[in-house]
């Protein structure tokens, strides 16, 4: 039948509509939010940034503090009065540490008008957070990865206390605590940080280390010792691992319920548990040492459910085979630097160009070099304020960490473990 | 009597079919002084037993090592020393008179350790009589892997459990 049609006789004609026929939107785009793991920071709250440091000040703080002389008796035993007395002759010293500022810089691609007119999603106030994070993160590893390379010992769970180098690291592993030195620390037969090494640690810090407390007086109580208390700060994996402790399991009280409940509390009562985001942990294969990455993006073809999701990176999660806590004592052995503004010259906004700042807020901004091709085909770069069509956020950080007592501090390398076992 | 003995040993073979049951159990047959590497990757392994099938009692060494090696290359690493130390400050002060100072304590001092190819750190190393079994008191957490080194031909019996 040709349609369309008038005054036709339709019995006996079948007459349907084309399935595709008329116009429809090929998705219905439904916003959903994307669960993930929380963040938190523990290194910027341990170690709040108690210095200053203004401009105008040189290159480089000197830190002086005053060290008492030692005790070196064990025995006295004075002179007769009628003869002529002994003396002891005391001297103190001074301890000096060089701390410098140091920055870093973070930004977003750079960002075209039309894909924010067109979108589905706007994308800027996500980047902007996005940038955000990830310096308050870099700022929280920072913090840690100077700490762990200033740390004059390492405790190596199942071998010992080591004395260890120090310094200030370098991207190639090849400064302080180099991966040299750590790939011989892991070649050696680690154990997982159990109850009872984590006790030795408790006494090797206290007499050994002369580590000062994180909490309590540090004054004898009679029939108590003396008021000790230390932070450790870990990774959560290993403090569920004590539901599994061999020593928790043949001593605990028996109304301690480790069935339904997990391993829960401070240990010993000296040392409490904190826990970081994401805990530094080493991949150690033929000699090499490397650190994975916590996070990564799923990429795949096949499992769309994961397609760019931001997960636990499996290098970090599974094949990293050791990690590292952190015994804490006094104050957290270290004080952070507020760098404070940059020259005040410098953070003022000069011909419509925003002042420079170093607090590691992000800024928008247009005034870059974009690239594009001139009437030759050859790639030129033009003034992004001539259309103002791109934009990106940049933050820049400025931070400086200064190790007054650094033994303060011990750095605890143990092996992995997960899951419960009837075996020790 | 020895009926009941050998319901003993019945109860204890099925106690010790029971406990492998839990993980995987692998049996490989051990050349004298070759090395061989039987798991590789986080394990725990829950039992190892040692037949000794010469006529020499061997001597089993155990390595945390993914692949069949007991050398391991090591970079130059650095380590650090302490020992007691005392030094001399000789010092004139304005008045010309010489003063010297005599200071004592402990001097702590970085050491590089030159690259060198040393045998790896044992896990542990077990010896089993001449022609004999021997479950070895030996379970441990390994890391990269098992690596086994017997100088005497024989068989390992090995039963494991991934780590998750």
């Amino acid at each position: 039948m040709q349609l369309p049609a008038l005054d036709q006789n339709v019995c006996g004609q079948w007459t349907q509509v084309q399935k595709d026929y008329y116009n429809k939107l090929p998705y219905y785009l439904t916003k959903f939010q994307s669960d993930y793991l929380k963040g938190w920071q523990k290194w910027g709250k341990l170690l709040p940034k108690r210095l200053k440091w203004q401009p105008n000040m040189g290159t480089t703080m000197r830190r002086v503090a005053q060290e008492w002389s030692p005790n070196l008796r064990q025995e006295a035993i004075p002179q007769l009065l009628s003869d002529v007395p002994t003396t002891d002759v005391t001297f103190t010293r001074e301890r000096t540490f060089d701390v410098q500022v140091y920055r870093h810089r973070f930004q977003t691609r750079e960002f075209w008008f039309l894909p924010e007119f067109q979108d589905f999603f706007q994308h800027l106030e996500h980047e902007y957070e996005d940038l955000q994070k990830q310096v308050t993160q870099y700022y929280e590893v920072f913090l840690r990865t100077r700490v762990f390379h200033h740390s004059p010992r390492v405790y190596l769970a199942g071998v010992g206390l080591v004395d260890a180098p120090t310094g200030i690291p370098n991207a190639s592993g090849t400064a302080a605590k180099t991966d040299a030195t750590i790939s011989s620390w892991l070649e050696q037969n680690l154990s997982t940080l159990s109850l009872q090494e984590v006790f030795k640690i408790m006494s090797i810090a206290q007499t050994q280390i002369g580590m000062t407390p994180y909490k309590g007086t540090g004054m004898p109580v009679e029939n108590e010792g003396i008021d000790f208390q230390y932070k450790m700060l870990m990774d959560n994996e290993a403090y569920l691992q004590f539901t599994n402790d061999t020593w928790a399991k043949e001593n605990r009280v028996l109304t301690v319920d480790i069935t339904n409940n997990t391993f829960k509390g401070s240990l010993f009562g000296c040392v409490h548990c904190d826990f970081e985001r994401s805990a530094l942990r080493y991949k150690y294969a033929a000699g090499t040492v490397t650190r994975p990455t916590p996070e990564t993006v799923i990429e795949s073809a096949d499992i769309l459910e994961e397609t760019n999701r931001t997960a636990p990176n499996p290098d970090y999660t599974r094949n990293a085979q050791y990690a590292v806590a952190f015994l804490i004592g006094g104050n957290g052995g270290y004080d952070a630097l507020d760098v404070g503004p940059p020259p005040a010259a410098f953070t003022k906004s000069v011909d419509a160009v925003k002042g420079m700042n170093w607090n590691g807020k992000a800024d928008w901004t247009k005034k870059f070099l974009i690239q594009c091709k001139n009437s030759d085909g050859t790639a030129v770069a033009e003034l992004n304020e001539t259309w103002g069509e791109h934009m990106r956020a940049q933050a820049q950080l400025a931070m400086a960490i200064a190790p007054t007592n650094a033994f303060n501090v011990l750095p605890i390398i143990y092996k992995r473990n997960v899951g419960l076992t009837t075996v020790s | 009597m020895k009926k009941l003995l050998t319901s003993l040993f019945g109860i204890f073979a099925a106690f010790s079919l029971f406990a492998q049951s839990s993980g995987t159990t692998i049996v490989r047959s051990m050349a004298a002084n070759t090395v061989s590497n039987y798991l590789s990757g986080r394990y725990i392994v829950n039992s190892v037993r040692l037949v000794n099938s010469s006529t020499n009692s061997s001597t089993v060494k155990f390595y945390d090592w993914a692949t069949a090696a007991t050398n391991i290359v090591r970079a130059a690493y650095i380590v650090v020393d302490n020992y007691s130390t005392n030094y001399n400050v000789v010092y004139t002060n304005s008045a010309g008179i010489v003063a010297t100072n005599t200071f004592v304590g402990q001097y702590i001092a970085n050491r590089t350790v030159s690259a060198v190819t040393n045998e790896q750190t044992q896990m542990g190393a077990f010896q089993v009589t001449a022609s004999t079994t021997r479950d070895i008191p030996f379970s441990p957490l390994v890391m990269r892997g098992l690596t086994v080194l017997s100088d005497q031909a024989g068989t390992i019996e090995i039963n494991y459990s991934a780590i998750p």
